[in-house]
């Protein structure tokens, strides 16, 4: 399918987080796009990721845009974001459209394949995981793809998709958080052992984010490179091992007694452990 | 802490230091530089570890759910929990 085709015959593919609301408020944008000359002609997919693509946007919110060619962006880019691929740019390019901040960036075809490359169950077995496979761009861009809008290119995006579920991404990441969870709780135990309690209360809550992270990204909810939205990804996912009811007073530190801090940063450590024994890495 | 201190009636906790990960149904522990795999009743029993039951417990319990004499899942409970205090993996709390 041609760039040009791909426009004409756009039609939002509806996927598990292309709600209605979402659709309709990105109903103009594929033209808008087009209109600005913000497309190149042979452009294989375009799709709106974040908050607005997840229905969570505000009034508030930029509209980010991924489009994805099999050649470099031909126009000129406000900057260009570094990435450890080849090439090694991600050029990407800023508009305000009705006085909302539009970002679109521009990744190559070739980029994507790279970056499934690096999250192979090959790569995962060898012990990729705890060195980091991928940056935070990169994560971006690939766990977005399960959540994205697509405005064009419903093949490809389709493609993708079950590229990625192939992949170990999902082991990837969720190891990742683990071992995140891992380390705060260490600190926390330390700290503790130290007398320095207030340190520990800080480790253990670090420790949590992470491991509620482990969980839900071992559910297929991915995001943990942005926490604003964990409470959100928690409440859709709804994981059988921790109720919003029990992680919301944990998050808050609501459920934190200022005179006995330390039972608080045990408890939460302790269920820190205990979730990452149920957390399933597959 | 030794095996001998061990009985049915002994509790046991999980010592924090303890990392877990749950991969292609088997169960991992890392405690320092040692590494275990845990089987499915062993995991079982991991599992059931929380500071309060008494390894006479965990063993009813588990002679229920895999239909086995209660005395031989008592006896299997204590040896593996045993195992699991010599290699740092869980400490005895009374």
């Amino acid at each position: 399918m041609s760039g040009q085709d791909a426009v004409d015959s756009a039609t939002l593919l509806q996927g598990p987080w292309e709600t209605s609301a979402a659709r309709s408020d990105l109903a103009g944008c594929l033209e808008e796009l087009q209109l600005r000359g913000l497309l190149p002609a042979d452009h294989l997919a375009v799709v709106c990721v974040g908050s607005v693509a997840r229905g969570w946007a505000n009034d508030r919110s930029d509209y980010d845009f991924n489009v994805i060619a099999p050649g470099p962006w031909p126009g000129p880019s406000a900057r260009t974001v570094p990435v450890p691929l080849c090439p090694g740019t991600v050029p990407s390019v800023v508009e305000w459209v009705d006085g909302r901040r539009w970002e679109i960036k521009y990744w190559l075809d070739v980029q994507v394949e790279q970056m499934l490359a690096k999250v192979s169950w090959f790569q995962f077995e060898e012990g990729g995981a705890a060195a980091g496979a991928l940056t935070d761009t990169e994560e971006l861009f690939l766990e977005r793809l399960t959540t994205c809008v697509t405005l064009s290119g419903a093949s490809w995006v389709r493609g993708r998709r079950q590229a990625l579920e192939r992949s170990a991404f999902r082991a990837f990441v969720t190891t990742r958080s683990l071992v995140e969870a891992d380390a705060a709780v260490e600190d926390a135990l330390g700290q503790l052992a130290a007398g320095d309690t207030d340190s520990a209360v800080l480790s253990a809550h670090k420790a949590f984010g992470h491991a509620v992270d482990a969980l839900l990204e071992s559910n297929g909810m991915y995001g943990s490179r942005t926490p604003k939205w964990r409470a959100r990804r928690l409440r859709e996912a709804r994981p059988r091992l921790l109720s919003y009811e029990e992680y919301w007073p944990v998050e808050t530190m609501r459920d934190l007694d200022p005179d006995d801090p330390a039972t608080w940063v045990n408890r939460v450590v302790q269920r820190c452990r205990d979730l990452s024994i149920e957390v399933e890495i597959h | 802490m030794g095996e001998t201190e061990l009985g049915p009636d002994s509790v046991v906790r999980r010592r924090m230091e303890a990392r877990v990960r749950k991969y292609r149904g088997s169960l991992f522990i890392a405690v320092r530089d040692q590494a275990l795999e845990l089987d499915e009743v062993a995991q079982a029993i991991f599992r059931r570890i929380d500071s309060t039951s008494t390894l006479r417990e965990i063993a009813a319990r588990l002679a229920e759910e895999y239909d086995i004499p209660v005395d031989e899942a008592t006896g299997d409970t204590v040896d593996f929990v045993a195992q699991l205090v010599g290699h740092g993996v869980v400490e005895v709390v009374q």
